[in-house]
């Protein structure tokens, strides 16, 4: 008996009925979202990030932060995203349409990052963070990352560059810590992290 | 909008259901799905026939001989 | 062209099928030596490698200080590997072993061309070590399941070219006259798996689609890389390995073929529920909801039809290192499909959604499920390639128990701290870093049941390497596993 064809028709219908409805369906629906214009302000939203940040990204993918961390915020009813201070609304489709490649993760043994800009603006803040976690958060899980910074020994005037780092975590005297290219642009890109705009179809929470 | 959610998983669920039988009554109509239990037994030969377990922890093939169907 | 009438004439069979068959079928198995073997060998390599990199990267999430000045070993870097050298290197290459030995042997007909096969084997393998040292310089894409730079999968993609134009090939040229349900499995597998990896390479990575597309197909293929590609050939081992290795055939032929169609049917709609609650249309993560829930419809034949099947042989399941391997497969399929449905609800999604909970689920499924499997059907395989007996009974337990064992550890430790993770997740109340130390202690039993994994997997290298190695002894011309009737020594002479 000689069922190939069956086999093999059934075997192509069935893959390409998803491959239709998940993917080309939403492809043809919202593939090519367009930014927000927002007539009162005369601005675009959102907006693209700079040359420095979109290096930081870079440093993001190479480093696997997405296995720890996502860049979604879910509307309240789902989790504490909201309540947490992981941002004021849901973020939506067209929060992403700039990105090259989307982060959204799917794996939170670290916090939601995507309003970390707002969160933590603070640049010093994130370079000790990445220096090593423990500094400012004692008992993170999160990996230290020195490679990203330079441990040299200090030639005259210490770099006004030099973290700033408690006792327990500086270098022997005589050296200092210092970014790299690489710290400065994870740095940027943390704080290029926002969602402080309105999206007609995600309305900011009401407090 | 929660209706619409239900509404579309729900059409989403019919058309999956009916793709299902349809595709099941045009193979049972084709005689894909007669003589199946004989399929079934297509894996044995006479090497390695039906009755006969064809697999041990070495050296413990022995223990299992009643296993063995006589013929 | 002259090659292709050499094949079809080479597999046409003169001899009658009684007569044929039996020496036939030994004549198979020798003819799928080489290149089945370069497969396992290759796949157990990448099983080795995977273990230390999952243990790195296990013990670095309790103590992140751990190797931590390397930036190749950093945990982002060491966890992708560990993915990437589990799925490309060890499932992909055991899966594709075992299939080749199946189809062959399903469809009665000598391997041709094995040639291919091994050039095949060698540019999946390269392009596998050429993707994992790209990720470990810095090359990694970072989209989950596909972190492969792009120089490396054009190599993956020859390879199998090369291989699944071969099993099309077996297939069209097969001698039975029935296709078993293995079959159906084993062709579905070689099918999808092409499309969804292409579909994805060029949708995220030579022509990327716009946002959060991005994310769809993302999970569309990584869901579908164990839905329609491990699945499906996990499935045609259980089905060949358990009625064969007892002796009787399936419980009902009929139940496996609506298991196979709906499964084909329902499988490839599942992997969005990875999304849920996220930036996508709220219709498709319904629609993937449904099919995760229809997913209970094949799992449940499946199941019914494999217990039937067992049930009344468990001694004989227990004298058989195959079968212990491949039941306890079968039945972490089960209970994996049950568990991945009931997690696509969005009550319990709530809780266990971006937790070490679907890490624990992921597990069971690609090592208590498919890895099993593979462990079981290489027990099977192997003498037959060889004509040689597994060396030691000893080595062969202590690989089931320490699998069998260590992944039970580690899927219910690391579930209940998911839970407990996500539970405190939800409750902004208890501060994160505090959630963090909550789950430390399950992170560790983690690294625990890593090292009793490994211990097993050093068991079966070991006990593969000294079956290779170890000469023929003269009473082994016929392996227990293996005696035709003839020799087997408590018949009554005819
Ligand atoms: C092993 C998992 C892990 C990895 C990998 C990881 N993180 Fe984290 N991250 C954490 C944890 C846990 C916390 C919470 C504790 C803390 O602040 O360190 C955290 C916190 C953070 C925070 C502070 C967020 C807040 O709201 O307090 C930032 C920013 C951050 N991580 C950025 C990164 C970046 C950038 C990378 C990649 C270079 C990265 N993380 C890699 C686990 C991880």
């Amino acid at each position: 008996m000689n069922n190939g064809p069956l086999i093999f028709l059934g075997i192509f219908f069935a893959l390409a009925f998803s491959w239709g409805g998940i993917i080309m369906t939403n492809h043809i629906t919202y593939g090519s979202l367009e930014p927000y214009f927002d007539e009162a302000t005369e601005e675009m939203f959102p907006k693209p990030i700079d040359g420095l940040a979109e290096r930081g990204r870079r440093v993001y993918a190479e480093l696997g932060c997405v296995y720890c961390h996502t860049q979604q915020v879910r509307r309240p009813g789902y989790g504490a995203d909201t309540d947490r201070g992981w941002g004021n609304r849901q973020s939506v489709a067209r929060d992403y349409i700039l990105q090259d490649r989307v982060f959204l993760g799917t794996m939170r043994t670290g916090p939601d990052l995507m309003t970390v800009g707002q969160r933590l603006p603070s640049p010093e803040w994130h370079y000790n963070h990445f220096y090593n976690p423990q500094i400012t958060s004692p008992g993170s899980i999160m990996p230290p990352y020195p490679f990203l910074f330079e441990k040299r020994r200090i030639v005259g005037e210490p770099s006004e560059r030099a973290l700033n780092l408690p006792p327990e975590f500086a270098p022997p005297e005589g050296y200092e810590i210092v970014p790299t290219p690489r710290a400065d642009a994870l740095v940027a890109y943390m704080l290029s992290l926002r969602m402080d705009y309105d999206l007609p179809e995600a309305p900011t929470a009401e407090q | 909008m929660e209706w619409l959610f239900y509404l579309i998983a729900f059409i989403v669920a019919l058309c999956i259901t009916f793709t299902g039988a349809w595709a099941l009554r045009w193979a049972v109509r084709q005689g894909q799905l007669s003589n199946l239990e004989e399929q079934s037994r297509s894996i044995f030969t006479e090497e390695e026939p039906e009755g006969r377990q064809s697999d041990f922890f070495p050296g413990r093939g022995g223990s299992s001989r009643r296993s063995r169907r006589q013929r | 062209m002259s090659s292709v009438s050499q094949f079809v004439a080479s597999v046409n069979p003169t001899a009658s099928a009684d007569v044929g068959v039996r020496a036939r079928l030994r004549e198979i198995d020798e003819s799928t030596r080489l290149p089945v073997l370069l497969f396992v060998g290759a796949a157990l390599f990448w099983l080795l490698g995977g273990t230390f990199f999952a243990l790195i990267a296990s013990i670095k999430l309790h103590h992140p200080d751990f190797l931590g000045e390397t930036e190749w070993l950093t945990f982002g870097i060491v966890r992708t590997v560990h993915l990437n050298t589990v799925i490309y290197g060890w499932a992909s290459n055991a899966g594709i072993a075992v299939a080749l030995w199946l189809m062959a042997r399903l469809c009665r007909t000598k391997l041709h061309h094995g040639g291919i096969l091994m050039v095949a084997m060698v540019f999946w393998n390269v392009g596998v070590l050429a993707g994992c040292l790209g990720i470990m310089a810095g090359d990694g894409l970072s989209i989950e399941w596909l972190e492969f730079p792009p120089y490396a999968t054009p190599l993956l993609f020859l390879a199998y070219a090369l291989t699944g134009v071969w099993c099309i090939i077996t297939f069209r040229f097969r001698q039975s006259e029935h296709t078993y349900v293995s079959q159906w499995f084993l062709l579905a597998a070689f099918f999808w798996f092409p499309w969804i990896y292409s579909v994805a390479q060029i949708m995220l990575v030579i022509e990327p689609a716009r946002g959060t597309i991005q994310a769809l197909v993302n999970w569309w293929f990584a869901h579908n890389v164990l839905g329609l590609w491990f699945t499906p050939i996990g499935l045609a081992a259980a089905y060949y390995f358990i009625p064969k290795v007892l002796g009787k055939p399936i419980h009902s032929y009929y139940l496996s073929i609506l298991g196979f169609w709906s499964l084909a049917l329902f499988y490839n709609w599942a992997g969005v529920h990875h999304l849920i609650g996220g930036p996508v249309p709220a219709w498709v993560i319904s629609a993937g909801t449904v099919a995760s829930v229809m997913m209970v419809i094949p799992v449940i034949v499946t199941a019914i039809n494999h217990h039937m099947t067992v049930v009344g042989s468990f001694a004989q399941v227990w004298r058989s290192p195959t079968l212990r391997f491949v039941v306890f497969g079968a039945m972490s399929y089960t209970l994996v499909s049950l568990q991945g449905s009931s997690m696509s609800l969005r009550t319990l999604n709530l809780h266990t959604h971006f937790t070490h909970y679907t890490v624990a689920h992921a597990h069971l499924g690609m090592y208590g499920f498919f890895t099993m499997i593979m462990f079981g059907s290489f027990y099977y395989i192997l003498p037959r390639l060889l004509q040689k007996e597994w060396p030691s009974s000893m080595l062969i337990s202590v690989h089931f128990w320490t699998a069998s064992l260590g992944i039970i550890l580690y899927f219910v430790g690391l579930s209940i701290g998911g839970l407990i993770q996500g539970m405190q997740m939800n409750n902004p109340d208890i501060p994160f870093l505090e959630v963090v130390a909550n789950t430390i202690p399950y992170l560790v039993s983690r690294s625990v049941a890593g090292i009793i994994i490994l211990v097993g997997h050093l068991a079966f290298t070991v006990s593969v390497v000294w079956m290779i190695l170890k000469p023929r002894s003269p009473q082994e011309t016929s392996p227990t596993l293996f005696r035709s009737p003839e020799a087997m020594p408590l018949r009554p002479s005819t």
